[in-house]
């Protein structure tokens, strides 16, 4: 009877499963390795070997990757020292704190980057403030500065609370009996906080890398000469002057991005379970 | 193609769904009233003339759907079963329909102010015969400059290659109005179908590519105005819109050519409301509703009665109202079949080429992170040697 229940309680969950994730990516890869001609279906390679070997999509690709490990890099610079700070405050400013960081992100996200597109052009505050600084001068729209910029704006939210959360739960006693031992704040930090919250650290790299590496909306408002994989299958599907709703190259395009994300995911799962000892591998 | 200013869109846009709203609610009481389908650009019509329509024809239930291009229309029109009354494509997309067998000719005799359609809108290359389209609006491709910041006369496609303008020009995001300046620059035909000459025009939009600022279509409306910028593509209602709100902008038509675009109204064949499809076809061709649609839009009517309603001075305006020279040598985009493919990936091969380095892989890029992928297996390996080595010592004892 109890087994009867839980399976019409999945029900859902796995229509839910089958008709968004497992058939969308069966189509994929449908599309990607089969040409439908009014002949019949047959099989081809065609389109992944056209895709692996065209120059701008390679390029595209690694810069994707680039703006990627740029953006998490940075997003780590700034996210890691303010989840230490955040999670050091008294209890009421704390909370106070964490819903000024959530706030922007309870707007949404496309309206954000619309709004830093204006930021960032000839007359925005935050060219003039970079002028000001003497980073060069000009504006920032069209650069790869503003994609840095959109993407570190955009996802840091999510590189910080769970680094938060995980300092969070640091047993104090550990950090006390670290103090105890001898160790001075440094020592304390390396060998108990930082170990402590490295797999807070991998979850929020994966969510801010992931994201990063597959975005297209940030490139293409905030500097539209950059291409990136994510840019290059958008206009393949959509936006593209041969966009068909059923592209093949756009297909094997997803397919080696899927690919991608899929190998970063096992990397970043492999450095989160192998770091059961405490940050052996950092 | 034709979009216009934002902040008119979003109010008309509020405004149409209001409009459709009413006419959902209004609809479901009397059934006895005949739907009509209208397909048109967003914001492409003044909000007023379906509310007169519906006045004028209380049989006539008007449902008025948008697209943002011709392809989502035609792919909207081909893949759902609504069936549209009257569309209003671009000329290339009316030629495809009409290749393709899914429009209804359209008696031109019947719609009373047919003959105030300017001269040189007639016969025009999709339509040879005025057969199955009646036009809309209409507009030119040209080239914005700020007379501040452009040192001579501006009447060449040429100025687009100086490279005393580097960094200061604006582009296309958009095929076939790109490739137009590069082929009539070359002394082609803008709708040509021979390769190697579209093959040089992708070359010349390499080379130009140094050049180039920013491609875009709305997006660069902006910074022209904001006087940054010497020079831009763009279409001439737009280039209306833009020398209004800063002076001192001009917009020209190049002595070579151009193109000359028409979006026409037509009657598809999934229509099953002929009578009430050219109701409407004949009601905007009135004068006085010509007259508030070219109002609302700045683009150009193709009437020559409702310009003698139209202010003087937009009348005299060469941008609105360009002269008989000026428009001598533009054409009509045709629909190219199988070419299109052609342009495409000469389109293709310029906007992904990332300039200098074009046609070569990245290789510091892969350099970089090839090299630190390996450091990372590298030290994996040796952490894991590691811990093994420390279970080893830890549980021996």
């Amino acid at each position: 009877m109890k087994k009867i229940t839980k399976i019409l309680l999945g029900i859902p969950l796995y229509i839910w499963l089958i008709l968004f994730t497992v058939v969308p990516l069966l189509m994929i890869f449908f599309y990607a390795v089969f040409e439908i001609t009014p002949e019949g279906i047959h099989f081809t390679t065609v389109h992944l070997t056209d895709v692996l070997t065209n120059v701008d999509y390679i390029n595209a690709t690694l810069r994707s990757i680039h703006y990627a490990v740029i953006s998490t890099v940075v997003c780590l610079l700034i996210g890691y020292p303010l989840a230490y700070i955040l999670a050091k405050l008294p209890e009421r400013r704390r909370n106070f704190m964490s819903v000024l960081l959530l706030l922007p992100m309870w707007m949404n996200f496309l309206i954000r980057t619309y709004a830093l597109m204006s930021l960032i052009d000839e007359d925005g505050v935050i060219t003039k403030i970079f002028s000001a600084m003497g980073f060069g001068s000009g504006m920032l729209k069209g650069t790869d500065a503003a994609i840095i910029i959109g993407m570190v704006y955009n996802f840091l939210p999510f590189l910080i609370l769970p680094i938060y959360t995980s300092m969070m739960k640091i047993d104090h006693r550990l950090v006390e009996a670290a103090q105890d031992l001898g160790g001075n704040a440094f020592v304390v930090f390396r060998k108990v906080i930082f170990p402590l919250t490295v797999p807070g650290m991998v979850s929020g790299i994966t969510m801010v890398f992931v994201p990063c590496v597959t975005s297209f909306i940030i490139p293409q408002l905030l500097n539209n000469n950059a291409w990136t994989i994510g840019k290059l299958i958008e206009y393949k599907f959509v936006s593209g002057a041969d966009a068909e709703a059923v592209s093949p190259d756009g297909s094997a395009l997803s397919f080696f991005l899927m690919i991608l994300v899929f190998l970063c995911m096992s990397v970043f799962n492999k450095i989160d379970q192998g770091d059961e000892e405490g940050g052996a591998l950092l | 193609m034709l979009k216009q200013m934002n902040f008119r869109r979003i109010g008309s846009l509020a405004l149409l769904i209001l409009l459709v709203l009413g006419v959902c609610l209004t609809g479901t009481g009397c059934s006895s009233k005949q739907k009509l389908y209208i397909f048109n650009w967003g914001d492409y019509i003044a909000p007023e003339i379906l509310d007169l329509f519906e006045a004028e024809y209380p049989q006539y239930d008007v449902i008025y759907d948008n697209f943002d291009t011709n392809e989502t229309m035609y792919q909207k029109l081909v893949s759902t079963n609504t069936p549209y009354d009257v569309l209003v494509p671009s000329d290339y997309m009316i030629a495809r329909l009409i290749q393709e067998d899914r429009l209804h000719k359209i008696d031109t005799s019947k719609i009373a102010n047919y003959a105030y359609i300017r001269e040189s809108l007639k016969g025009a290359a999709f339509d040879p015969n005025d057969e199955y389209s009646v036009p809309y609006l209409w507009g030119t491709l040209g080239i914005v400059y700020n007379k501040k910041l452009v040192k001579g006369p501006v009447d060449s496609w040429d100025v687009l290659w100086d490279p005393q303008y580097k960094g200061n020009i604006l582009m296309m995001d958009s095929v076939r109005d790109s490739m137009a300046a590069a082929l009539i620059k070359l002394g082609h035909s803008l709708n040509t179908k021979d390769p190697e000459a579209i093959k040089a025009a992708g070359k010349l939009l390499e080379q130009q590519k140094p050049l180039v600022a920013q491609y875009g279509v709305d997006d660069i409306k902006e910074p022209m105005i904001n006087g940054n910028y010497a020079l831009c593509l763009h279409y001439s209602g737009d280039a209306l819109w833009m020398m209004q709100q800063n002076p001192d902008l001009e917009y020209a038509i190049p002595k070579e050519g151009s193109n000359v675009w028409i979006d026409s109204m037509v009657i598809p064949k999934t229509s099953k409301n002929y009578d009430g499809a050219m109701a409407f076809i004949e009601f905007m061709c009135r004068p006085e509703i010509a007259f508030l649609n070219t109002d609302y839009n700045a683009y150009s009517t193709p009437l020559t009665n409702v310009l003698e309603m139209v202010d003087e001075e937009m009348v005299n305006n060469h941008v609105y109202n360009p002269s008989n020279e000026e428009t001598a040598k533009t054409e009509a985009y045709v629909h190219l079949g199988d070419t299109t493919e052609l342009y495409n990936t000469a389109w293709e091969k310029l906007r992904l080429s990332t300039g200098a380095e074009s046609g070569q892989i990245d290789w510091p890029l892969v350099w970089l992170y090839g090299s630190l992928t390996l450091i990372g297996i590298v030290l994996a390996i040796a952490s894991k040697i590691r811990k093994k080595r420390l279970d080893k010592i830890r549980y021996s004892d």
